[in-house]
């Protein structure tokens, strides 16, 4: 009887052990999967670059933003400010509870801090490459759609970018190739130089650079330099700022010059929030650009290939 | 204890006389370069419209140049002390600073977005005033500027005013007017100010000189000791609340020109004395066109690396601090270790 017993005690001690490595390994499978399916079904997304937030607003992932760096011009205002890259706040941060944290390189390479985060497991921290031009922002919109299984769209929001800008070329390709400036800060002018997503924006609307034989990517203009490079058209790249007004002081740096784009009244303000953003709005400032370029130009916004960031 | 019998430089008139005449020709060849050098290349210009916009480039370093260096002067007289210059007195932040909170005032008050940096003289010129207002009543003491106390506020009112333009700074957030901001703070010849502006400075300027030479005696008794200078009749409430003004409002002229530009304020007066000896008189002469040619010299620079290398115009303050600081740390290295003395 009592080695009966002693059997049955085991098998009973068995079979709880069974249970309890059974329940354990479904627990264990069950969060595993959980898991595993977290950032590819909700993810939660910080982005350190404007650019990139645009991205993801333009591949309807906009929602899926939790978080944006300070004075983001494409975020939504409502969404939390986790600071800058080069001082991120990191309790901010990892309130959020990110699954993904966006930047795009610098010179500095990766914010230690971030890595350091990332490197614990807390998110996915990825950099991309700062565009140049059109493609590379196609470059970086395939690499951010990669990440979020959204591939599909990112190569149709690319190819929908290319071919507007495409189509804003052939417009432009048989009208006079005028010489452009683009001024992003006056007192002193301050332009666009050789290997700027703007130096290749003028290329796509069919104008030269006047600054393009400069040697650095930011050229600082006297009135002498204005006279010398002596552009047909200026165009002041002032996110946000207020129209222009006769004797505006924004156009004192050009007052009087005997330059074609001031004889002719032709210095034009792009105020677009997102004109210094290097992001799949591009065609939209292309279209801006060419109208103030090429009098006459027809747009060729005929599909609304770009959301509003306000919408 | 030794006497020396070597005739003091500036008690020789035919060495002054030559040493500024010689200055004058140095003054008058940088000028000529700087006239026959420009964006559209070297050579004199032969288009008139060239030569009135490198004219007024040179016109533009001769009255920073010259406000900045008679500045330097008068506050080295009135602080008694070879290290003061201009910006000692918060005048450049507080000129930063005064840009910046026009700009976001008017922002809101719903006048103008951010990136709009109209009437800057004025935010310039109200914070350079400001700046010099607190200074002057907060170093007040019965009635007379105490140097160190003027010393004292100086140094904390341009640690305030550099957190005023680092809080606006980040208000402003990045472009428009952070970046034009910065720009401005390392200083350039701003071709965009009206003449009617540049005139007013270049008559304040004359103006303070003149007033300057005419008090030079009584500065240089005053910069032995006080007892000794009131011996000799001067003044001293008087001769302080002038070089004071003088110094301030000079500075103040200088920055609106061509923003804060460091170092040529405290460079040319000791370039001017190791010439000339410590007279007033003579130094201020020699300082004014010492001032004149550093500048002048830095823009020619300026204008010189962008021809070759085409990188744009570097701001002259860059070159200025740089040329300066190492010319003054030259200067400065036979006196280091005296304290141990």
């Amino acid at each position: 009887m009592r080695g009966r017993e002693t059997v049955l005690q085991i098998m009973r001690q068995a079979a709880r052990a069974h249970v309890w490595a059974v329940s354990m390994t479904l627990s264990l499978f069950v969060a595993a999967v959980c898991l595993a399916d977290a950032p590819k079904d909700a993810p939660r997304i910080v982005t350190f670059a404007p650019a990139i937030t645009q991205m993801l607003i333009d591949l309807d992932m906009g929602d899926a933003i939790v978080g944006v760096s300070e004075f983001d011009e494409a975020r939504d205002a409502t969404r939390p400010n986790v600071g800058s890259y080069i001082d991120p706040n990191t309790e901010r941060l990892l309130s959020l509870r990110p699954t993904h944290v966006l930047m795009m390189s610098t010179q500095t390479g990766t914010p230690p801090r971030l890595q350091e985060l990332a490197d614990r497991g807390l998110f996915t921290l990825t950099s991309y490459p700062y565009p140049q031009d059109a493609d590379e922002v196609g470059d970086v919109l395939i690499a951010v759609g990669n990440e979020f299984d959204l591939r599909d769209r990112a190569i149709e929001t690319r190819g929908r970018m290319l071919d507007h800008l495409a189509r804003i070329e052939r417009q432009t390709a048989g009208s006079d190739r005028p010489r452009v400036l683009i001024a992003f800060g006056t007192g002193p002018v301050w332009a666009s130089g050789p290997g700027t997503v703007n130096d290749a924006l003028l290329e796509a609307i069919n104008a030269d650079n006047a600054a393009g034989n400069a040697a650095t990517t930011a050229v600082t203009y006297d009135r002498e330099a204005l006279l010398r490079d002596a552009p047909d058209v200026i165009l002041l790249l002032l996110p946000g700022a207020e129209p222009l007004e006769p004797n505006d002081p924004r156009l004192a740096d050009f007052a009087g010059l005997p330059i074609p784009a001031v004889e002719n009244n032709r210095i034009h303000l792009i105020a677009d929030p997102l004109v210094l953003l290097p992001a799949t709005h591009l065609p939209r400032i292309a279209e801006q650009m060419a109208q103030a370029v090429h009098p006459g130009y027809d747009s060729q916004d005929d599909e609304p290939d770009q959301r509003d960031p306000e919408d | 204890m030794s006497r020396t019998n070597a005739t003091p430089k500036t008690e020789r008139p035919g060495r002054w006389i030559a040493i500024v005449v010689a200055l004058g020709v140095l003054l008058a060849f940088v000028a000529v370069l700087r006239l026959s050098l420009g964006a559209t290349g070297l050579g004199w210009p032969e288009q008139t419209l060239i030569l009135e916009l490198r004219g007024t480039r040179l016109a533009l370093g001769v009255i920073v140049g010259v406000a900045l260096a008679i500045s330097g002067v008068a506050l080295q007289a009135l602080l008694r002390n070879p290290l003061a210059e201009p910006f000692i007195l918060g005048l450049s932040t507080g000129a930063g600073a005064g840009i910046m909170l026009q700009a976001l005032v008017l922002h809101w008050v719903g006048i103008v977005s951010l990136g709009w940096l109209g009437f800057r003289p004025i935010g310039a010129l109200a914070g350079a005033c400001a700046a010099m207002g607190i200074v002057y009543l907060a170093s007040r003491r019965r009635g007379m500027i105490d140097p160190l106390g003027l010393l004292l506020t100086g140094v904390v009112l341009s640690t305030i005013n550099g957190a005023l333009i680092m809080m606006g700074n980040y208000l402003a957030g990045p472009g428009g007017l952070r970046d034009d901001l910065s720009r401005w703070m390392m200083g350039y010849l701003n071709e965009a100010v009206s003449g009617d502006m540049m005139i007013a400075v270049a008559g304040l300027c004359a103006l303070c000189f003149t007033v300057l030479l005419v008090h030079a005696f009584a500065m240089d008794a005053a910069s032995v000791s006080d007892t000794e200078a009131r011996a000799m009749g001067v003044n001293l409430k008087w001769l302080r609340t002038v070089l004071f003004l003088t110094a301030g409002v000079l500075a103040a002229g200088a920055v609106l020109l061509a923003g804060p530009i460091a170092f040529v304020g405290l460079v040319a007066p000791h370039i001017g004395r190791l010439l000339l000896g410590p007279s007033h008189g003579p130094l201020l002469i020699a300082s004014a066109m010492i001032g004149a040619i550093l500048i002048v010299a830095a823009d020619l620079l300026s204008t010189a690396l962008d021809l070759w290398m085409g990188i744009g115009l570097m701001p002259i303050g860059i070159f200025t601090a740089l040329v300066g600081g190492v010319v003054f740390l030259w200067m400065l290295h036979p006196q280091l270790g005296r304290g141990l003395d």
